[in-house]
């Protein structure tokens, strides 16, 4: 099981160890992919560019942006996953990455827990 | 940003191409899965992912970028951020 914490202004966050670093990512329910990555991981990834996709915002924007496919550390093991790349520092973590998985948040306590239920 | 090996003609091209292909068949049946339009020769290609996608193409040793699009919905991706 992966833990993290509602952070003090109530963003569900996990930390992960990429690149003998750790990172903070926040879960995001409101983006349906799979990750959203910082510029600066895109060399420790082995990111392959495989094309564009267009994007929708919350502010009704819809924005066209590369999509690559990356070697992601997570859970325990190194998944492929679909990822852009932005000049924000900030992991964002998508549902689609977390497809196999129950996520359990509870703003009371301000934890956050990850589960694989669905063994493949 | 916009990988070097991608111009806005090609996202042009491949629009209307899923433009056109949308309105000659019945894609009910596909609703959620992915497709992949490539730009230059036409094609198109359907799969549960971009990933399950690339892994299809790869067998035919076929690596160029795709445009993707997301059957049924307007964009691939929703984001609950603003940029």
């Amino acid at each position: 099981m992966i833990h993290g914490v509602v952070s003090a202004d109530g963003v569900p966050t996990i930390t992960l160890l990429i690149a003998s670093q750790d990172w903070q990512a926040t879960i995001d329910t409101g983006f349906n992919g799979d990750l959203e990555l910082p510029e600066t991981l895109r060399n420790f990834l082995n990111a392959r560019y495989v094309g564009r996709v267009t994007s929708a915002l919350a502010g009704g924007q819809t924005i066209e942006e590369d999509v690559y496919l990356v070697d992601f550390p997570f859970d325990g093991k190194v998944v492929q996953a679909e990822a852009a790349f932005v000049a924000d520092h900030q992991i964002l973590i998508g549902t689609n990455l977390l497809r196999e998985y129950c996520l359990q948040i509870n703003f009371v306590s301000q934890t956050v827990g990850i589960e694989r239920v669905l063994i493949s | 940003m916009k990988h070097p090996d991608w111009t806005q003609a090609d996202s042009r091209e491949a629009k209307q191409i899923w433009g056109e292909y949308q309105k000659q068949h019945n894609l009910s049946d596909r609703i959620g899965q992915t497709a992949g339009i490539d730009p230059k020769n036409r094609r198109i290609w359907f799969g549960s992912s971009i990933r399950d996608i690339v892994l299809q193409r790869n067998t035919e040793g076929l690596h160029s970028p795709l445009f993707f699009q997301r059957v049924g919905s307007e964009t691939y991706f929703r984001k609950g951020i603003r940029q």
